[in-house]
């Protein structure tokens, strides 16, 4: 799924100057980016724009050829459910749900063998029936990203996905991040970490409100 | 996942808290469901057929009490008044028809009560009883029963009961304690006259042939086992001589009497009559009834207003589970928001959860409400084991604000707003 930002500017509710601006940018269906910037500078923010879940304060958003702004709620709901994974920072997983069941939230008709395997990829095939709120953050983390591959999204929105996990785990879900750029899924990663280096796409940079 | 799917895990991984408030629930709809039948009797109640009779005498009980009496006879006046005052009525007032029962104990918990023709012989207007087998009593060690208590005791014309007319050990020291000299002890009481020929009537137990079963078509009267009224004077006056019953004469005596005057304008006399004896009562019926009526229309607007506060507070219950169902679930909602889930679908699942909560009440609350009943009677026909569609459509006007409130919530659920943190 290819991503064009044209203009877009994030701004605070009742802020005249825009939190973040983001001059014309693409991102070609089936390529990564990395975007970085300091604590509090609209990265987050900007990855649930994209995603449709907030309306940015100026310019438009075009997915495979559909502007955002153009889309109802309903409509950008069905987007996200279809043809979209997100992996969030907190708040990832349903508690009283297993972690299998959890996976197979991703996307309707996600298939229980598919689940498993992806819980595998991210070496939680042990902990398939346990529930999520007997998880650890890492595990919950890995979780998500194990729903998000079992739902073999278009587009894929990581935001700091690697932020609880140890090295190895780190290593884990980066390998399943470039295996889904191969598949041909366009993927946005939000990350401090350094573990995810700056060749795993094209990277942009927030410097001053804006990105580079 | 399918939204019941996510429901019926919803309630099962929850399943304390889920369990209470299916509780609380199935309490609330078994109280409103006897309510609403204790309503429906009351008002079946209501609308019995006018009195057969004018006027009903009896010893003196407050009036409602003797009223109770008669109608239901379950509880039957514990005093007598003296026989001869109802020949009395008969011969003074233009009596159509008149009859009596005088109650002197039980039989397992039928009462049996002496009475003579006059009971079979009702005008056809006064419902009078049918006998369904065997016939009416002729001789005075027979018995007749009704048919509620002929299927209970199991027995027909042909068996035998045991009448006892002996007191009890508490009732011989309530007569010893209102008069010391009065309270004999029973084995040595003579059998009076004109029994005093047979003398083994004087035992503590007298053995009773039934010759007939006898149906009043739903009539309190089927509870009855019928004896003559000789037989029935025979262990009053035992109890009489013991100190524990009021001395009639011996004429016999009479605990109800029902009359039906040819000429209602002899009314007032009848009651002028009875009214300068400081231990009889007498009820116009007719105006009873009226009372009576007014009395449960009261009662059933009472009743309707709590039955009301029923649905309201099963409504409540719904609409708090609900919402703090909702306030739990808020986190994973907009989790789910973010993924993609409709409002529908969210809705779905939600109102789902709910629905299988009031189902599992609903199950619930039917044996709950025999439980209920069984414990403080509200209504003297138990209902059924499973629910029936009333009470399947109160749990369903339960839902409806509840679910009114669900969806008003999830539409008003921000997804920026809840996304902070996230």
């Amino acid at each position: 799924m290819d991503i064009v930002l044209d203009g877009v500017e994030l701004r605070h509710p009742g802020m005249e100057k825009p939190l973040l601006r983001v001059p014309a940018r693409e991102i070609p269906s089936g390529t990564a980016v990395v975007l970085r910037g300091a604590s509090g500078s609209g990265k987050t923010t900007l990855l649930h724009v994209i995603a449709g879940l907030i309306p940015p304060a100026a310019g438009s958003i075009t997915l495979a050829g559909r502007a955002l702004a153009t889309l109802g709620e309903s409509a950008r709901a069905r987007l996200r459910r279809h043809e979209m994974g997100i992996v969030f920072q907190r708040l990832n997983v349903l508690e009283h749900l297993t972690a299998l069941e959890n996976v197979r939230l991703g996307r309707p008709g996600v298939r229980v063998a598919d689940a498993r395997a992806a819980l595998d990829t991210m070496g939680l095939a042990d902990l398939a029936g346990r529930r999520a709120e007997v998880l650890s953050l890492g595990e919950q983390q890995r979780v998500a990203m194990a729903r998000v591959l079992a739902a073999r999204p278009a587009l894929l929105l990581a935001d700091e996905p690697t932020s609880a996990l140890d090295d190895t785990n780190t290593e884990r879900v980066v390998a399943a991040l470039r295996g889904e750029v191969e598949r041909g899924c366009t993927v946005v990663v939000v990350t401090h970490d350094a573990r995810i280096g700056d060749d795993f796409g094209a990277l942009w940079r927030i410097e001053d409100g804006t990105v580079r | 996942m399918s939204p019941l799917a996510l429901a019926w895990i919803g309630i099962r991984r929850r399943a304390l808290s889920a369990s209470l408030a299916v509780l609380a629930l199935a309490a609330v709809l078994a109280m409103t469901d006897a309510l609403v039948r204790a309503l429906q009797q009351e008002g079946d109640g209501a609308s019995l057929a006018p009195p057969t009779h004018d006027v009903l005498i009896g010893p003196k009980s407050g009036g409602l009490g003797l009223l109770r009496s008669a109608a239901r006879l379950d509880a039957p006046p514990v005093d007598v008044l003296p026989r001869a005052l109802a020949h009395n009525i008969e011969e003074l007032f233009d009596v159509r028809h008149a009859t009596t029962l005088h109650v002197i104990g039980r039989v397992d918990r039928w009462l049996v009560a002496g009475t003579d023709d006059a009971w079979l012989h009702r005008p056809p207007d006064q419902r009078p009883p049918r006998i369904v087998e065997g016939r009416w009593l002729r001789g005075e060690e027979e018995a007749v029963v009704g048919v509620h208590a002929a299927a209970a005791l199991g027995v027909g014309p042909g068996d035998t009961l045991s009448v006892r007319s002996a007191p009890t050990v508490e009732e011989t020291r309530a007569a010893a304690r209102r008069d010391p000299g009065a309270a004999r002890d029973f084995r040595w009481v003579p059998v009076p006259e004109p029994f005093a020929p047979r003398p083994e009537r004087a035992l503590h137990a007298q053995r009773l042939s039934i010759v007939g079963i006898a149906d009043h078509a739903g009539d309190p009267g089927d509870d009855l086992i019928l004896i003559h009224h000789d037989t029935a004077y025979i262990h009053h006056h035992l109890r009489e001589a013991a100190g524990v019953a009021r001395e009639t004469g011996n004429e016999g005596a009479f605990s109800l009497m029902w009359v039906t005057l040819d000429d209602p304008e002899r009314l007032p006399a009848l009651r002028e009559l009875i009214d300068r004896r400081s231990v009889a009562d007498i009820i116009d019926l007719h105006d009873a009834q009226a009372e009576l009526a007014a009395l449960a229309s009261d009662a059933a607007a009472g009743a309707r207003r709590l039955v009301h506060g029923g649905f309201a507070l099963a409504a409540l219950a719904v609409l708090l589970l609900l919402h703090l169902r909702y306030e739990a679930l808020r986190p994973r909602l907009v989790v789910l928001r973010a993924l993609g889930y409709g409002r529908r679908a969210l809705w779905s699942t939600l109102a789902l959860e709910a629905a299988l909560l009031v189902l599992l009440a609903l199950a619930l609350s039917a044996p709950l409400r025999l439980l209920l009943e069984a414990a403080a009677p509200l209504v003297s026909t138990p209902g059924p084991w499973i629910p029936g569609p009333q009470l399947a459509s109160v749990a369903a006007l339960a839902l409806l604000p509840g679910l009114l409130i669900l969806a008003l919530r999830l539409a008003l659920l921000d997804v920026r707003d809840a996304l902070t943190g996230v």
